[in-house]
Protein backbone atom coordinates (compact mmCIF):
# COMPACT_ATOMS: atom_id res chain seq x y z
CA UNK A 1 0.00 0.00 0.00
CA UNK A 2 1.22 3.51 -0.81
CA UNK A 3 0.72 5.76 2.21
CA UNK A 4 1.34 9.48 2.63
CA UNK A 5 1.75 10.68 6.20
CA UNK A 6 1.39 14.41 6.86
CA UNK A 7 2.25 15.48 10.41
CA UNK A 8 4.46 18.27 11.76
CA UNK A 9 5.68 16.07 14.63
CA UNK A 10 8.74 14.28 13.23
CA UNK A 11 8.85 11.75 16.10
CA UNK A 12 5.38 10.59 15.09
CA UNK A 13 6.12 10.44 11.35
CA UNK A 14 9.42 8.63 11.95
CA UNK A 15 7.76 6.04 14.20
CA UNK A 16 4.80 5.41 11.90
CA UNK A 17 7.00 5.32 8.79
CA UNK A 18 9.17 2.67 10.44
CA UNK A 19 6.11 0.70 11.51
CA UNK A 20 4.42 0.83 8.10
CA UNK A 21 7.67 -0.01 6.29
CA UNK A 22 8.29 -3.08 8.47
CA UNK A 23 4.69 -4.13 7.79
CA UNK A 24 5.50 -4.00 4.07
CA UNK A 25 3.97 -0.69 3.01
CA UNK A 26 5.53 2.32 1.32
CA UNK A 27 5.18 5.37 3.54
CA UNK A 28 6.09 8.87 2.35
CA UNK A 29 6.44 11.63 4.92
CA UNK A 30 5.56 15.33 4.76
CA UNK A 31 6.23 17.45 7.84
CA UNK A 32 4.24 20.48 6.64
CA UNK A 33 0.76 20.84 5.21
CA UNK A 34 2.06 22.58 2.09
CA UNK A 35 4.65 19.92 1.23
CA UNK A 36 1.98 17.27 1.80
CA UNK A 37 -0.40 19.06 -0.56
CA UNK A 38 2.34 19.28 -3.22
CA UNK A 39 2.89 15.52 -2.96
CA UNK A 40 -0.86 14.80 -3.27
CA UNK A 41 -1.01 17.03 -6.36
CA UNK A 42 1.86 15.21 -8.05
CA UNK A 43 1.46 11.59 -6.99
CA UNK A 44 -1.24 9.07 -6.20
CA UNK A 45 -1.51 7.48 -2.78
CA UNK A 46 -3.80 4.68 -1.61
CA UNK A 47 -4.38 6.67 1.55
CA UNK A 48 -3.29 9.95 3.12
CA UNK A 49 -3.01 10.11 6.92
CA UNK A 50 -3.40 13.77 7.76
CA UNK A 51 -2.74 15.60 11.03
CA UNK A 52 -5.12 18.51 11.61
CA UNK A 53 -3.26 20.87 13.95
CA UNK A 54 -0.15 22.02 12.06
CA UNK A 55 1.39 25.51 12.02
CA UNK A 56 1.02 27.87 9.00
CA UNK A 57 -0.81 25.43 6.74
CA UNK A 58 -3.04 23.11 8.73
CA UNK A 59 -4.72 19.85 7.85
CA UNK A 60 -7.97 21.82 7.46
CA UNK A 61 -6.24 24.02 4.87
CA UNK A 62 -5.06 20.93 2.96
CA UNK A 63 -8.63 19.58 2.96
CA UNK A 64 -10.08 22.93 1.86
CA UNK A 65 -7.72 23.16 -1.12
CA UNK A 66 -8.39 19.56 -2.16
CA UNK A 67 -12.13 20.07 -1.68
CA UNK A 68 -12.19 23.22 -3.84
CA UNK A 69 -10.14 21.64 -6.62
CA UNK A 70 -12.33 18.52 -6.49
CA UNK A 71 -9.25 16.37 -6.07
CA UNK A 72 -10.51 15.04 -2.75
CA UNK A 73 -12.97 12.83 -4.65
CA UNK A 74 -10.07 10.68 -5.87
CA UNK A 75 -8.04 10.64 -2.68
CA UNK A 76 -8.73 8.60 0.46
CA UNK A 77 -8.00 10.77 3.47
CA UNK A 78 -7.99 9.75 7.11
CA UNK A 79 -7.46 12.54 9.63
CA UNK A 80 -5.56 11.94 12.83
CA UNK A 81 -5.78 14.48 15.62
CA UNK A 82 -4.87 14.80 19.27
CA UNK A 83 -7.42 17.56 19.88
CA UNK A 84 -10.96 17.09 21.07
CA UNK A 85 -12.94 16.30 17.95
CA UNK A 86 -16.54 17.29 18.39
CA UNK A 87 -19.25 15.72 16.29
CA UNK A 88 -19.70 19.04 14.47
CA UNK A 89 -16.09 19.23 13.27
CA UNK A 90 -16.16 15.58 12.28
CA UNK A 91 -19.26 16.00 10.14
CA UNK A 92 -17.80 19.12 8.47
CA UNK A 93 -14.65 17.18 7.57
CA UNK A 94 -16.67 14.23 6.29
CA UNK A 95 -18.91 16.49 4.23
CA UNK A 96 -15.79 17.82 2.54
CA UNK A 97 -14.80 14.30 1.55
CA UNK A 98 -12.67 13.01 4.42
CA UNK A 99 -13.19 9.26 4.83
CA UNK A 100 -12.73 8.96 8.59
CA UNK A 101 -11.46 10.84 11.63
CA UNK A 102 -9.18 9.05 14.08
CA UNK A 103 -7.92 10.13 17.48
CA UNK A 104 -4.38 10.33 18.83
CA UNK A 105 -2.86 8.50 20.57
CA UNK A 106 -3.57 5.55 18.32
CA UNK A 107 -2.19 2.05 18.44
CA UNK A 108 -0.29 1.60 15.13
CA UNK A 109 -1.95 -1.83 14.78
CA UNK A 110 -5.38 -0.20 14.97
CA UNK A 111 -4.35 2.47 12.46
CA UNK A 112 -3.04 -0.11 10.00
CA UNK A 113 -6.18 -2.25 10.44
CA UNK A 114 -8.26 0.79 9.65
CA UNK A 115 -6.39 1.82 6.51
CA UNK A 116 -6.06 -1.72 5.10
CA UNK A 117 -9.49 -1.15 3.49
CA UNK A 118 -7.87 1.27 1.04
CA UNK A 119 -5.27 -1.22 -0.20
CA UNK A 120 -5.54 -1.88 -3.94
CA UNK A 121 -8.91 -0.20 -3.99
CA UNK A 122 -9.87 3.09 -5.53
CA UNK A 123 -12.04 5.54 -3.69
CA UNK A 124 -15.68 4.58 -4.03
CA UNK B 1 12.28 112.94 -9.24
CA UNK B 2 11.70 110.98 -12.23
CA UNK B 3 10.91 107.38 -11.63
CA UNK B 4 10.78 105.04 -14.44
CA UNK B 5 7.23 103.76 -15.02
CA UNK B 6 8.68 100.34 -15.55
CA UNK B 7 10.26 100.30 -12.11
CA UNK B 8 6.90 101.15 -10.48
CA UNK B 9 5.26 98.48 -12.52
CA UNK B 10 7.81 95.88 -11.42
CA UNK B 11 7.57 96.98 -7.76
CA UNK B 12 3.80 96.59 -7.96
CA UNK B 13 4.14 93.12 -9.36
CA UNK B 14 6.64 92.10 -6.62
CA UNK B 15 4.30 93.52 -3.96
CA UNK B 16 1.34 91.70 -5.48
CA UNK B 17 3.30 88.46 -5.48
CA UNK B 18 4.36 88.90 -1.83
CA UNK B 19 0.78 89.68 -0.77
CA UNK B 20 -0.52 86.67 -2.70
CA UNK B 21 2.04 84.38 -1.04
CA UNK B 22 1.14 85.76 2.40
CA UNK B 23 -2.55 85.31 1.67
CA UNK B 24 -2.05 81.75 0.50
CA UNK B 25 -0.03 80.97 3.64
CA UNK B 26 -2.68 82.50 5.88
CA UNK B 27 -5.36 80.51 4.13
CA UNK B 28 -3.39 77.31 4.51
CA UNK B 29 -2.96 78.00 8.23
CA UNK B 30 -6.65 78.71 8.50
CA UNK B 31 -7.59 75.48 6.72
CA UNK B 32 -5.23 73.55 8.95
CA UNK B 33 -6.77 75.10 12.02
CA UNK B 34 -10.27 74.34 10.82
CA UNK B 35 -9.28 70.78 10.07
CA UNK B 36 -7.81 70.43 13.51
CA UNK B 37 -11.01 71.71 15.02
CA UNK B 38 -13.04 69.37 12.86
CA UNK B 39 -10.75 66.50 13.89
CA UNK B 40 -11.30 67.32 17.50
CA UNK B 41 -15.04 67.35 16.97
CA UNK B 42 -14.85 64.07 15.10
CA UNK B 43 -12.75 62.50 17.83
CA UNK B 44 -15.14 63.82 20.41
CA UNK B 45 -18.02 62.35 18.44
CA UNK B 46 -16.18 59.07 18.13
CA UNK B 47 -15.49 59.07 21.82
CA UNK B 48 -19.13 59.72 22.56
CA UNK B 49 -20.10 56.92 20.18
CA UNK B 50 -17.67 54.56 21.82
CA UNK B 51 -18.94 55.54 25.23
CA UNK B 52 -22.50 54.88 24.18
CA UNK B 53 -21.44 51.62 22.61
CA UNK B 54 -19.64 50.64 25.78
CA UNK B 55 -22.68 51.43 27.82
CA UNK B 56 -24.80 49.38 25.46
CA UNK B 57 -22.33 46.55 25.65
CA UNK B 58 -22.26 46.72 29.40
CA UNK B 59 -25.95 45.94 29.54
CA UNK B 60 -25.25 42.40 28.38
CA UNK B 61 -21.61 42.37 29.47
CA UNK B 62 -22.25 39.54 31.86
CA UNK B 63 -23.63 37.35 29.12
CA UNK B 64 -20.72 38.15 26.81
CA UNK B 65 -18.11 37.53 29.47
CA UNK B 66 -19.73 34.21 30.31
CA UNK B 67 -19.60 33.30 26.63
CA UNK B 68 -15.96 34.36 26.34
CA UNK B 69 -15.11 32.37 29.43
CA UNK B 70 -16.71 29.36 27.80
CA UNK B 71 -14.72 29.85 24.60
CA UNK B 72 -11.48 30.38 26.52
CA UNK B 73 -12.12 27.25 28.59
CA UNK B 74 -12.94 25.38 25.41
CA UNK B 75 -9.76 26.47 23.64
CA UNK B 76 -7.75 25.76 26.74
CA UNK B 77 -9.17 22.24 26.94
CA UNK B 78 -8.50 21.63 23.25
CA UNK B 79 -4.93 22.88 23.56
CA UNK B 80 -4.19 20.89 26.70
CA UNK B 81 -5.62 17.69 25.22
CA UNK B 82 -3.55 18.19 22.09
CA UNK B 83 -0.33 18.92 23.95
CA UNK B 84 -0.76 16.03 26.41
CA UNK B 85 -1.87 13.45 23.88
CA UNK B 86 0.71 14.16 21.18
CA UNK B 87 3.81 12.85 23.04
CA UNK B 88 1.92 9.65 23.84
CA UNK B 89 1.76 8.73 20.14
CA UNK B 90 5.48 7.94 19.67
CA UNK B 91 5.80 6.58 23.25
CA UNK B 92 3.00 4.04 22.81
CA UNK B 93 3.95 3.38 19.17
CA UNK B 94 7.55 2.49 19.97
CA UNK B 95 6.44 0.42 22.99
CA UNK B 96 4.30 -1.63 20.64
CA UNK B 97 7.11 -2.06 18.12
CA UNK B 98 9.68 -3.00 20.77
CA UNK B 99 7.26 -5.36 22.50
CA UNK B 100 6.46 -7.24 19.32
CA UNK B 101 10.18 -7.50 18.42
CA UNK B 102 9.67 -5.38 15.32
CA UNK B 103 12.90 -3.53 16.10
CA UNK B 104 14.89 -6.63 16.98
CA UNK B 105 14.68 -9.39 19.52
CA UNK B 106 14.42 -8.34 23.19
CA UNK B 107 15.07 -10.35 26.33
CA UNK B 108 12.46 -10.90 29.10
CA UNK B 109 13.93 -8.20 31.33
CA UNK B 110 13.72 -5.62 28.55
CA UNK B 111 10.19 -6.77 27.76
CA UNK B 112 9.18 -6.22 31.38
CA UNK B 113 10.63 -2.69 31.30
CA UNK B 114 8.79 -1.87 28.07
CA UNK B 115 5.53 -3.23 29.45
CA UNK B 116 5.88 -1.01 32.52
CA UNK B 117 6.49 2.04 30.28
CA UNK B 118 3.47 1.11 28.18
CA UNK B 119 1.21 0.50 31.19
CA UNK B 120 2.08 3.91 32.62
CA UNK B 121 1.68 5.71 29.30
CA UNK B 122 -1.77 4.13 29.03
CA UNK B 123 -2.55 5.33 32.54
CA UNK B 124 -1.65 8.84 31.46
CA UNK B 125 -3.88 8.45 28.42
CA UNK B 126 -6.80 7.40 30.64
CA UNK B 127 -6.11 10.27 33.02
CA UNK B 128 -6.17 12.82 30.18
CA UNK B 129 -9.45 11.33 28.94
CA UNK B 130 -10.90 11.59 32.48
CA UNK B 131 -9.81 15.21 32.89
CA UNK B 132 -11.36 16.06 29.54
CA UNK B 133 -14.61 14.33 30.50
CA UNK B 134 -14.75 16.39 33.70
CA UNK B 135 -14.21 19.61 31.75
CA UNK B 136 -16.79 18.63 29.16
CA UNK B 137 -19.28 17.86 31.91
CA UNK B 138 -18.54 21.27 33.50
CA UNK B 139 -19.05 23.03 30.16
CA UNK B 140 -22.09 20.91 29.40
CA UNK B 141 -20.39 19.64 26.25
CA UNK B 142 -20.23 15.93 26.90
CA UNK B 143 -22.05 14.31 24.00
CA UNK B 144 -24.44 11.42 24.34
CA UNK B 145 -25.60 8.97 21.74
CA UNK B 146 -28.91 7.53 22.83
CA UNK B 147 -29.70 4.18 21.28
CA UNK B 148 -31.35 0.84 22.02
CA UNK B 149 -29.43 -1.10 24.63
CA UNK B 150 -30.00 -4.79 25.16
CA UNK B 151 -29.45 -5.56 28.83
CA UNK B 152 -28.43 -9.14 28.04
CA UNK B 153 -25.74 -8.13 25.53
CA UNK B 154 -24.53 -5.29 27.74
CA UNK B 155 -23.84 -7.57 30.71
CA UNK B 156 -22.44 -10.42 28.67
CA UNK B 157 -19.85 -7.98 27.19
CA UNK B 158 -18.87 -6.85 30.69
CA UNK B 159 -18.71 -10.49 31.77
CA UNK B 160 -16.28 -11.54 29.04
CA UNK B 161 -14.08 -8.43 29.42
CA UNK B 162 -13.73 -8.73 33.20
CA UNK B 163 -13.33 -12.51 33.19
CA UNK B 164 -10.03 -11.85 31.39
CA UNK B 165 -8.96 -9.07 33.79
CA UNK B 166 -9.89 -11.01 36.93
CA UNK B 167 -8.36 -14.21 35.61
CA UNK B 168 -5.89 -15.53 38.19
CA UNK B 169 -7.24 -13.32 40.98
CA UNK B 170 -9.19 -14.84 43.79
CA UNK B 171 -12.27 -12.76 43.13
CA UNK B 172 -15.78 -13.94 42.36
CA UNK B 173 -17.57 -12.03 39.63
CA UNK B 174 -21.33 -12.46 39.74
CA UNK B 175 -23.70 -11.00 37.18
CA UNK B 176 -27.48 -10.87 37.46
CA UNK B 177 -28.93 -9.13 34.41
CA UNK B 178 -32.52 -9.41 35.80
CA UNK B 179 -34.06 -9.70 32.31
CA UNK B 180 -31.80 -10.44 29.38
CA UNK B 181 -34.47 -9.52 26.86
CA UNK B 182 -35.04 -6.07 28.26
CA UNK B 183 -34.15 -3.23 25.87
CA UNK B 184 -33.76 0.32 27.16
CA UNK B 185 -32.87 3.66 25.58
CA UNK B 186 -29.54 4.98 26.79
CA UNK B 187 -25.94 5.75 25.78
CA UNK B 188 -24.29 2.35 25.76
CA UNK B 189 -20.67 3.59 25.82
CA UNK B 190 -21.27 6.09 28.62
CA UNK B 191 -23.18 3.60 30.77
CA UNK B 192 -20.32 1.16 30.24
CA UNK B 193 -17.90 3.91 31.29
CA UNK B 194 -19.80 4.22 34.59
CA UNK B 195 -19.69 0.45 35.15
CA UNK B 196 -15.95 0.40 34.31
CA UNK B 197 -15.30 3.13 36.87
CA UNK B 198 -17.29 1.36 39.57
CA UNK B 199 -15.97 -2.14 38.85
CA UNK B 200 -12.34 -0.95 38.74
CA UNK B 201 -12.91 0.75 42.10
CA UNK B 202 -14.31 -2.49 43.50
CA UNK B 203 -11.33 -4.46 42.19
CA UNK B 204 -9.02 -2.07 44.06
CA UNK B 205 -10.79 -2.55 47.38
CA UNK B 206 -11.85 -6.22 47.55
CA UNK B 207 -9.75 -8.48 49.79
CA UNK B 208 -6.95 -10.37 48.08
CA UNK B 209 -8.58 -13.68 48.79
CA UNK B 210 -12.36 -14.26 48.84
CA UNK B 211 -13.10 -11.05 46.94
CA UNK B 212 -16.60 -10.79 45.53
CA UNK B 213 -18.06 -8.33 43.04
CA UNK B 214 -21.72 -8.50 42.09
CA UNK B 215 -23.23 -6.45 39.30
CA UNK B 216 -26.59 -6.39 37.63
CA UNK B 217 -29.93 -4.62 37.56
CA UNK B 218 -33.38 -4.90 39.09
CA UNK B 219 -36.80 -3.32 38.80
CA UNK B 220 -37.95 -1.18 41.70
CA UNK B 221 -41.02 1.11 41.85
CA UNK B 222 -41.07 1.73 38.12
CA UNK B 223 -37.34 2.35 38.01
CA UNK B 224 -34.56 0.26 36.57
CA UNK B 225 -31.76 0.11 39.13
CA UNK B 226 -28.26 -0.95 38.11
CA UNK B 227 -25.86 -1.89 40.87
CA UNK B 228 -22.23 -2.70 41.56
CA UNK B 229 -21.61 -4.37 44.91
CA UNK B 230 -18.34 -5.48 46.48
CA UNK B 231 -17.10 -6.96 49.75
CA UNK B 232 -14.28 -4.43 50.05
CA UNK B 233 -13.36 -2.21 52.97
CA UNK B 234 -16.63 -0.25 52.95
CA UNK B 235 -17.16 3.50 53.09
CA UNK B 236 -18.06 5.29 56.33
CA UNK B 237 -21.19 7.46 56.50
CA UNK B 238 -19.38 10.83 56.56
CA UNK B 239 -17.14 9.90 53.64
CA UNK B 240 -20.10 8.80 51.53
CA UNK B 241 -21.25 12.42 51.19
CA UNK B 242 -17.97 13.64 49.72
CA UNK B 243 -17.40 10.61 47.56
CA UNK B 244 -18.71 12.07 44.31
CA UNK B 245 -16.63 15.24 44.48
CA UNK B 246 -13.84 15.78 41.98
CA UNK B 247 -10.38 14.55 42.96
CA UNK B 248 -11.81 13.03 46.11
CA UNK B 249 -9.82 10.16 47.53
CA UNK B 250 -10.86 8.55 50.78
CA UNK B 251 -7.28 8.02 51.84
CA UNK B 252 -5.39 11.19 51.01
CA UNK B 253 -2.23 10.24 52.87
CA UNK B 254 0.95 10.05 50.88
CA UNK B 255 1.27 6.42 51.80
CA UNK B 256 -2.05 5.46 50.29
CA UNK B 257 -1.72 2.22 48.42
CA UNK B 258 -4.71 2.63 46.14
CA UNK B 259 -4.09 4.54 42.92
CA UNK B 260 -6.58 6.41 40.77
CA UNK B 261 -7.33 9.94 39.76
CA UNK B 262 -10.26 10.56 42.06
CA UNK B 263 -12.26 11.59 39.01
CA UNK B 264 -14.06 8.35 38.23
CA UNK B 265 -16.95 8.83 40.63
CA UNK B 266 -17.42 12.52 39.78
CA UNK B 267 -17.59 11.58 36.08
CA UNK B 268 -19.93 8.67 36.83
CA UNK B 269 -22.27 10.95 38.76
CA UNK B 270 -22.22 13.50 35.90
CA UNK B 271 -22.97 10.85 33.29
CA UNK B 272 -25.75 9.16 35.26
CA UNK B 273 -27.44 12.53 35.87
CA UNK B 274 -27.15 13.54 32.20
CA UNK B 275 -28.75 10.24 31.29
CA UNK B 276 -31.66 11.13 33.57
CA UNK B 277 -30.73 8.96 36.53
CA UNK B 278 -29.54 9.21 40.11
CA UNK B 279 -26.41 7.62 41.52
CA UNK B 280 -26.15 6.72 45.20
CA UNK B 281 -24.03 4.63 47.53
CA UNK B 282 -24.83 2.36 50.45
CA UNK B 283 -22.25 0.90 52.76
CA UNK B 284 -21.98 -0.52 56.24
CA UNK B 285 -18.60 1.21 56.52
CA UNK B 286 -16.78 -2.07 57.13
CA UNK B 287 -17.26 -4.94 54.78
CA UNK B 288 -19.37 -4.00 51.81
CA UNK B 289 -20.31 -1.18 49.44
CA UNK B 290 -23.03 -0.97 46.83
CA UNK B 291 -23.41 1.73 44.19
CA UNK B 292 -26.89 2.19 42.71
CA UNK B 293 -27.83 3.90 39.45
CA UNK B 294 -31.54 4.48 39.26
CA UNK B 295 -33.24 5.29 35.93
CA UNK B 296 -36.97 5.79 35.44
CA UNK B 297 -38.37 3.20 33.04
Amino acid sequence: MKILLIDDNSDITKMLQKYMTIKGHSCTIANTGQSGLDLINNQTFDVVILDIAMPTFSGNDVIDVLHKSGKIKNQNIVTLTASILTGDIESVLKNKGVHSCLKKPIDPDVLLDHIQQFGNKNKA
Amino acid sequence: MLVDNNVIFYLLIVWAVIVTILLIRMRQKHIKHINELRGDQKRQAEQTDAKEKRQAEQTDAKEVSEKLKGIAKDEFSAMITHELNTPLVPILGYCKMLKTSMLGRIDPEQLEAIEIIEKNAKRLEALIADIMDVRKLDLNKLRFKIDDLSIGAFFSNIDSDYKKILDGKKCQFVIDPYNKDLVIKTDKARLRQVFDNLISNSIKFVPESNGKIEIGCMKENGNLVFYVKDNGIGISQDKQKELFQKFYQIDTSERRSIGGTGLGLAISKGIVEKLGGIISVKSDGKTETTFYMKFPL
